[in-house]
């Protein structure tokens, strides 16, 4: 232990690190670049390190990639990575509201508490719990999705029943592209763009970032330009982040859950955690979910940071990735001749004692480095719209062109940024349609691998216990709200009904 | 009709008579006469996939040093172009100009499938090959408990069991797959596939218990194996890599299958012999650095040499073979 402390207590180690974090912060803010391409892009640079150091950065790297999408997210409306999704929900509102600097604020903090938190649990029990992800097999990740897909309501505000239409609508999407259990192309017209279906960032971009865009050209044109809001730093007091200690560990445990079953993924975490948030919360602040209070913000920060600690444990424990990040990171442990899996805890301790004292470190630097960050980056919000949308919409087209270097991503984010635009005028959510595309195909090739293993038996899906659960809880909070809803409409007590079935 | 064809050809002639003297132009800017004038700026590799995957890093492995034994020591630099398994990349090198700045890695899906299932512009016939880089087999691997302790006696079971046995592979319609489809095709065995996203949730639905086996390349599961969680039963492969020499080979135990997942460079049609020669001969010497050797020994994969005809004919090998396994199997007419 002591020498796993010297090791990373050296002047290189902790500024490698520190590097790290500040790149994954970065390349996760901006739209485009990803901490996945981040971590690959240093492994070459990486070579000739030693262990330690080169571990802690890439290391450091997906720690404040996990963060840094939360910035852009809050103020421009543009989540730079897929996990920043559900945090623009209520951070985006707040930046609206001229609380930009409390919201920023609250994810940093949230990112820190969910990434510590994963860590400890990562440290104490990483290999008993690994064998509880192997649990899930197809019928728990179709199980699981489908409890995904419950929470539509909950993302969708006022319009619940719209949010279903465009939940559809979003799984009718991901049914673009290769076909996961035939092979074969669907819908893609003959594209070859297409074969690996509608390219998600991209498209994320096109609907929150440049329907924003396009918003607030229609805004000025018209006239009905908002009042300028200025951008204020709010200090908050340690008391009235304690008074939200319930939704910091709340998240922070589904967060960890969520990332240590291989191959779920950090925007289901997000998406889940805001609507666990949102279930126990009090029934009249219910209703403010999603027009910009703090919970939304912390669930989906405190739960994408606690993805990372739940990952490593797949990674570190049976050397299996859970997605993609892990697995190019697992490239980097390779390279420097570390190779992960049931015998790394018994023959390289040092090692791994070495990597969860680096992780903790990480997650300090990120604090420093956010809390740092938002005295400055806040002040996106005072940049005059003139100035400002110009360089979002550069920022959307070089990202979404960047991300494979291919034109053709570029329309998508334009097609999707008018779907966006439209959508929101006639009062549709859009966060329905990003869970579809996420869920759509873990939904259906789960379905079908089950099918297949179970040679078409259904029944599997509710009696092998987990995904029974999920499946029963789903079912229930799906239909409840609407069988509430025919009740009070029954009673002729009618002002509750759509926005009932939100709860 | 007779007319019609020589019109045809003659038109043709000239046309390659005009295609060569603009390109001889476009090259020769500076009288080089006899000599090979190339490079004369830095080169580009396209890598079908994103940043990060074995084909990517042993592509910057190789860059890396190339730069040593290329003539004028230029640079070559690596752009991911990923998406639809690896054809979008593969096209654009097709597709690009047959100078030699502009050329690609490409891996067995992209070259000898996907034509058939894609209906892409290329196939291996209207490719450059350069050399093969990396080949890796595949082996199938079941969990510590499982009742087959060898091949035959798994194959015993299989025989007796049709349908019964399922096994999950990197997915549907890429090597692991058409391998195992071969398999049945030769010795009448049904097996059940089930096709997962990527070698690590096919291991994962292994170790989970959630299929009998699993078929992935052979470093996928590697860690499992040493630790004593997996146990290969057979390599489905051409040859035996590290760590799996006592593990036999298909043909060993009398069955006639064998496709390796390989990786190699390739450059657009009708790319200058001489310009094929000089790439050639600097990525020969890259993959036979030192440095190259270690990293490609860290991340598990062997090098594998083949030289521009070998390699060509290993990728026209395969893509007949995978459209004969793929009709037999019902994925394509």
């Amino acid at each position: 232990m002591i020498e796993a402390f010297a090791q990373v207590f050296e002047l290189q180690t902790l500024l490698l690190v520190f590097l790290g974090v500040f790149l994954g912060v970065l390349f996760s803010a901006i739209p485009g670049l990803t901490a996945t391409m981040g971590i690959a892009l240093l492994i070459p640079y990486t070579f000739s390190l030693p262990q330690v150091p080169a571990l802690g950065m890439l290391l450091g790297i997906y720690i404040g990639g996990m963060y840094g999408g939360a910035i852009t997210a809050i103020l421009i409306r543009t989540p730079g990575t897929p996990s920043a999704a559900a945090t623009l929900l209520d951070g985006y509102p707040m930046a609206a509201k001229g609380q930009a600097g409390k919201a920023l604020n609250f994810a940093t903090i949230a990112s820190f508490v969910g990434g510590i938190i994963s860590c400890v649990i990562l440290i104490l029990v990483a290999p008993q719990l690994a064998s509880f992800g192997l649990k899930f097999g197809p019928a728990e990740f179709f199980a699981l999705a489908v409890f995904g897909l419950s929470i539509v309501g909950t993302i969708s505000g006022k319009h619940a029943i719209k949010g279903m239409v465009i939940a559809a609508l979003g799984l009718l999407i991901a049914t673009v592209g290769m076909d996961p259990i035939g092979g074969v192309p669907r819908f893609t017209f003959g594209s070859i763009n297409l074969t690996s279906g509608v390219s998600f960032i991209p498209a994320l971009i096109g609907l929150f970032a440049v329907s924003q865009v396009i918003k607030e050209v229609e805004e000025k044109v018209k006239g009905s330009q908002q009042k300028k809001i200025k951008f204020q730093r709010e200090r908050i007091s340690l008391k009235e982040h304690f008074s939200y200690w319930k939704d910091y560990l709340r998240s922070s445990l589904i967060g960890t859950f969520i990332g240590i079953i291989p191959g779920t993924g950090t925007s289901i975490a997000t998406f889940l955690s805001y609507n666990e948030s949102k279930r126990f919360a009090k029934k009249e602040r219910k209703k403010e979910y999603g027009t910009g209070i703090p919970e939304g913000v912390i669930a989906s920060e405190s739960s994408n940071n606690a993805v990372t600690g739940g990952a490593l444990v797949p990674l570190l424990t049976l050397g299996i990735p859970g997605d993609v990040v892990t697995a190019v990171i697992l490239g980097g442990l390779m390279i420097q001749g570390v190779t992960p899996g049931p015998l790394l805890f018994q023959n390289n301790g040092t090692l791994v004692n070495s990597l969860f004292i680096t992780l903790i470190i990480a997650n300090i630097f990120m604090l420093l480095i956010g809390l740092f960050a938002v005295r400055f980056v806040g002040k996106i919000v005072d940049v005059p719209k003139n100035i400002l949308l110009p360089i979002v919409v550069t920022l959307c087209f070089i990202g979404s062109y960047s991300l494979s270097n291919n034109l053709f991503d570029v329309w998508i984010a334009l097609v999707f940024g008018v779907i966006g635009f439209l959508l929101e005028k006639f009062n549709y959510p859009l966060a329905p349609l990003i869970l579809g595309i996420i869920l759509g195909p873990i939904i259906e090739s789960n379905l079908r691998r089950t099918v297949i293993e179970s040679s078409g038996d259904l029944s599997v899906l509710f009696t092998r216990p987990i995904s029974g659960i999920f499946l029963t809880i789903a079912i229930v909070s799906f239909v409840f709200p609407l069988l509430k809803s025919l009740w009070n409409r029954f009673k002729g007590n009618e002002e509750e009904d759509d926005s009932s079935l939100s709860a | 009709m007779k007319s019609l064809f020589k019109k045809l050809a003659i038109v043709g002639v000239a046309a390659m008579f005009i295609g060569g003297c603009s390109s001889e132009g476009a090259s020769d800017s500076e009288k080089g006469g006899e000599e090979v004038s190339f490079p004369k700026r830095d080169i580009e590799i396209i890598v079908p996939y994103a940043p990060g995957g074995t084909t990517d890093t042993a592509s910057r492995a190789l860059t890396s040093v190339v730069s040593e034994y290329l003539p004028g020591g230029y640079n070559v630099t690596v752009v991911n172009k990923e998406g639809g398994a690896g054809v979008i990349g593969t096209t654009e090198v097709f597709n690009a100009k047959a100078d030699g700045y502009k050329i690609g890695m490409t891996t067995v899906g992209p070259m000898t499938i996907k034509p058939h299932t894609d209906n892409t512009s290329y196939s291996p016939d209207t490719i450059e090959p350069i050399m093969q880089v990396v080949a890796t087999p595949n082996v199938l691997v079941v969990k510590k408990d499982a009742p087959w302790q060898t091949y035959e006696e798994w194959f015993e079971y299989v025989k007796a069991n049709p349908g019964e046995f399922t096994y999950s592979t990197t997915g549907a319609g890429l090597t692991q797959h058409i391998t195992m489809e071969a398999f049945s095709a030769e010795t009448g065995v049904k097996l059940k596939h089930v096709p997962y996203e990527g070698g690590a949730p096919a291991v994962s639905a292994l170790l989970g218990g959630h299929v009998d086996g699993a078929v992935v390349q052979t470093l996928e599961a590697y860690p499992q194996i040493e630790a004593g969680e997996l146990r290969a039963l057979v390599n489905t492969g051409s040859f035996k890599s590290k760590g799996y020499e006592d593990v036999p080979l298909l043909s060993e135990v009398g069955v006639n299958v064998a496709s390796d997942v390989w990786t190699g460079l390739i450059a657009p049609p009708e790319t200058p012999k001489e310009v094929i020669d000089v790439l050639h001969e600097s990525f020969k010497q890259a993959l036979e650095d030192p440095k190259v050797i270690e990293t490609f020994e860290k991340l598990g994969v062997e090098p594998l040499y083949a030289g521009p005809e070998e390699f060509g004919e290993i990728m026209k090998r395969d893509y007949d073979l995978n459209e004969e396994v793929l009709k037999s199997a019902g994925i394509i007419q």
